[in-house]
């Protein structure tokens, strides 16, 4: 029977060629288009998971959709205030707890205006825990200078970034140098400034990854107190801010005054400044609490030996989601974000993208199946007379159709291979030769600047899955009509 | 009842037909193409069924064939009735026990001449064994040994009726029917049909049964059945 079917593919040349040409042009899309999405979706997940997000994030339960930039939609700058974890010590020691969490690390999520020399850019910032941070996040490489260490202000910049300003600016960045960075919102501002401890560096270079600037977490949760802020908190933490922090606290205050007209700019660009900030500003210098200080505007208390912040926006997992998991994030006011959610646009874009191309897959499958069964339709009701004469000499109704279902899935199979075989040399040819995508938003949806196509396995199978089943289901039809007729009438058709 | 019973007395009938109705329905026009048909064929002879255009010729071939069901009536092929078959049983029956060669030869056109003979084997997933030498040798009896790789496209008319005669003696049936296998060849070309017909029916005592118009290819039958309206003519 197979010799029969394959022997037909052979001798009805023409049909099998439009046929295989169809469905290569199919496997075609099909492999290279999802291997394409599959490869930039992992990549992500990588990326995210590895260096930015953890596996998941716990966040305080809020109205809009969040991310670690903030809320999703926003753009960086009218960052809308994000809610904070309102039991983070508990939250920590118990989903530490829990054997499928391997680790736990708080964020304070913020932005801010940073001033490098000869430049001034806005940059999302996290205010991170050092010890626990690197930890979880392993793919964060240290490429000069060092780490953030526990309980130390300071700041640290992608490389990607300092030399791309150093380059338009022609003035170097220091490592040690003091960076200012300033928070505005609405009618408010607070301004911090931070030592340049370390550059660090992404596994995979997205363009909007370069300008994320890792902040201790103190100094976040100070730029981002603006809100909070009232004359008695100031009070104390003016207090705390003298009898605690030592030379830093005057640095920092001297910094404060030094650096009014500055800041006037940096705030003028995105409100007017008013003689309430000038005051506010003045007036609120934030000390940064090292570990177990008592921290601004909080009341909660921190685990007196654990180097972590008593308030954060966000906590970042390592480990499994489980319903135990669930079940402790909920009792203790939060919420599970997925690393997708907690990425933020990039990484649902990439998601809205795979979706978006399956979606329109599906259609254009659609369009295929129909063409195919366009073809198939014609060629079977051409082929009346011969399963008739098949018939006639003997042939039951099962062996007909297997022979030509296997007929059409052969030719399914001879398409796919042959995408396949496109899809590989295509592959091959981007391995080989560079192409470098331009745009920034392709760009981070597939995972970097060089365009790559590794042939996904899961992909490829599925492809052939689908191809063989089109090619079957579309003689599957035809074939019903022409063997319903009676053989008598179908032998005598031309 | 009109029986027309052909010679070769003592051995049974391959084919009984007893009062076969057939009646065509074309929109409002209804056509009685066989109205109470009987009629044996013994086994081992070469039987022309003839009669006028529209006589029920081809009907009748046809509902002895499995090709088609009557109405009403029996139908008994080597002593069984065909009623009893279902669609498997039939084709089994027209696979190992009937060949069957039509007016327009009906050979698969991508096949060559070896594959068409062999069809009916393949179909019937038969043994490989020896298949190759019976399939050569028929189409060797019908002269066409040297055209074995050729396609129909390729043969003339009378070869690819010769073609289909291998084909029809392949499974080594007991009954072959023809619907005017002539009809479609010059009369020399025809003759040497009948004479293959002939030879078979000599060395392997397969039946055949053939319709036709052709008074002079009716005559190289050994009993006639007449067919007028539907009906054996006396
Ligand atoms: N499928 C059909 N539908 C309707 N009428 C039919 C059909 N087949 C045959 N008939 C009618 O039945 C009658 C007998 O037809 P049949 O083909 O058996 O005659 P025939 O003797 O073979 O004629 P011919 O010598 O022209 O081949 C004719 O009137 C024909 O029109
Ligand atoms: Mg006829």
């Amino acid at each position: 029977m197979l010799s029969l079917a394959l022997r037909n593919v052979v001798r009805h040349g023409r049909h099998t060629a439009l046929l295989a040409a169809l469905f290569a042009l199919a496997s075609l899309l099909f492999i290279a288009g999802n291997s394409l999405l599959t490869h930039a979706n992992r990549t992500l997940r990588t990326l995210f998971v590895h260096t930015i997000t953890g596996d998941f994030v716990v966040a305080a339960p809020s109205d809009v959709p969040t991310s670690l930039f903030g809320a999703t939609t926003p753009s960086i700058g009218e960052l809308i205030t994000l809610p904070l974890l309102s039991r983070l010590p508990l939250l920590t020691a118990e989903l530490g707890a829990l054997p499928e969490v391997e680790r736990v690390t708080p964020l304070v999520s913020g932005a801010a205006v940073l001033d490098l020399p000869g430049r001034r850019l806005t940059v999302p910032i996290f205010g991170i825990e050092p010890a626990g941070y690197f930890a979880a996040l392993p793919g964060i490489e240290v490429v000069a200078g060092r780490a953030l260490q526990p309980g130390e202000s300071g700041i640290m910049l992608t490389e990607r970034l300092v030399r791309r300003i150093e380059a338009e600016t022609g003035r170097a960045v220091n490592l040690g140098d003091e960076l200012l960075l300033t928070a505005a919102q609405g009618q408010r501002f607070r301004i911090r400034s931070a030592a340049l401890v370390g550059l660090f560096r992404y596994p995979v270079s997205m363009d909007f990854s370069d300008e994320i600037a890792l902040v201790d977490a103190a100094t976040v949760l100070a730029l981002n107190e603006i809100q909070r802020f009232t004359p008695e908190t100031n009070a104390d933490a003016g207090g705390a801010a003298g009898a605690l922090s030592g030379p830093t606290t005057i640095a920092d205050v001297d910094d404060l005054f030094a650096d009014v007209g500055i800041s006037d700019d940096a705030v003028g660009e995105a409100n007017g400044l008013t003689v309430d900030d000038v005051l506010a500003r003045v007036m609120g210098p934030v000390p940064r609490p090292t570990s177990g200080d008592e921290p601004v505007g909080t009341s909660v208390l921190a685990p007196a030996d654990a180097p972590i912040p008593v308030d954060a926006h966000f906590l970042l997992v390592r480990g499994r989601v489980t319903p135990a998991v669930r079940d402790r994030v909920a009792t203790l006011g939060g919420e599970i974000l997925s690393w997708r959610q907690a990425a933020g646009q990039t990484a649902l874009l990439a998601l809205l993208l795979l979706i978006a191309f399956n979606g329109g897959f599906v259609i254009f499958l659609l369009a295929v199946s129909l063409a195919a069964a366009n073809i198939v339709l014609i060629s079977t009701y051409r082929r009346t007379r011969e399963i008739a004469t098949l018939r006639a000499v003997g042939a039951e109704l099962p062996l007909v159709r297997r022979i030509f279902v296997l007929e059409h899935a052969v030719i399914g199979a001879a398409g796919w291979l042959l995408g396949l075989g496109g899809t590989v040399v295509l592959s091959l040819l981007l391995a080989h030769r560079e192409i470098l995508v331009g745009n920034r938003l392709v760009a981070t949806v597939i995972g970097g600047h060089r365009l790559r196509l590794p042939v996904d396995a899961g992909t490829v199978a599925l492809c052939l899955l689908v191809v063989t089943a089109i090619a079957a289901g579309a003689v599957a039809v035809p074939l019903r009509q022409v063997i319903r007729k009676p053989i008598v009438e179908a032998i005598r058709e031309r | 009842m009109n029986t027309s019973t052909a010679d070769s007395p003592g051995l049974p009938p391959v084919v009984t037909v007893s009062s076969v109705h057939k009646r065509y329905r074309l929109g409002e026009r209804v056509v009685d193409a066989l109205r109470g048909v009987s009629l044996t064929i013994p086994a081992g002879t070469i039987c022309a069924i003839v009669g006028p255009s529209g006589s029920g010729k081809s009907t009748l071939l046809n509902v002895i064939g499995l090709l088609d069901t009557p109405d009403s009536g029996t139908i008994r092929l080597e002593e069984r009735d065909v009623a009893s078959l279902n669609p498997t049983e039939a084709a089994r029956v027209r696979r190992t026990r009937l060949g069957f060669i039509f007016q327009d030869f009906n050979l698969i056109p991508v096949l060559s001449a070896f594959e068409n003979v062999e069809l009916p084997l393949r179909v019937g997933q038969s043994a490989k064994a020896g298949r190759r030498e019976w399939v050569m040798s028929l189409l060797d009896a019908v002269g066409l040994a040297d055209h074995w790789s050729h396609r129909p496209g390729q043969l003339s008319g009378g070869q690819q009726q010769r073609v289909a005669i291998a084909r029809a003696l392949v499974n080594r049936p007991g009954i072959v029917l023809a619907d005017e296998p002539t009809a479609n060849l010059d009369s020399a070309t025809g003759h040497s049909i009948l004479e293959l017909m002939h030879r078979f029916n000599r060395e392997l005592g397969t039946t055949f049964v053939f319709s036709t118009h052709d008074p002079a290819v009716e005559e190289m039958a050994r009993s006639v059945v007449r067919l007028h309206d539907g009906v054996v003519a006396a």
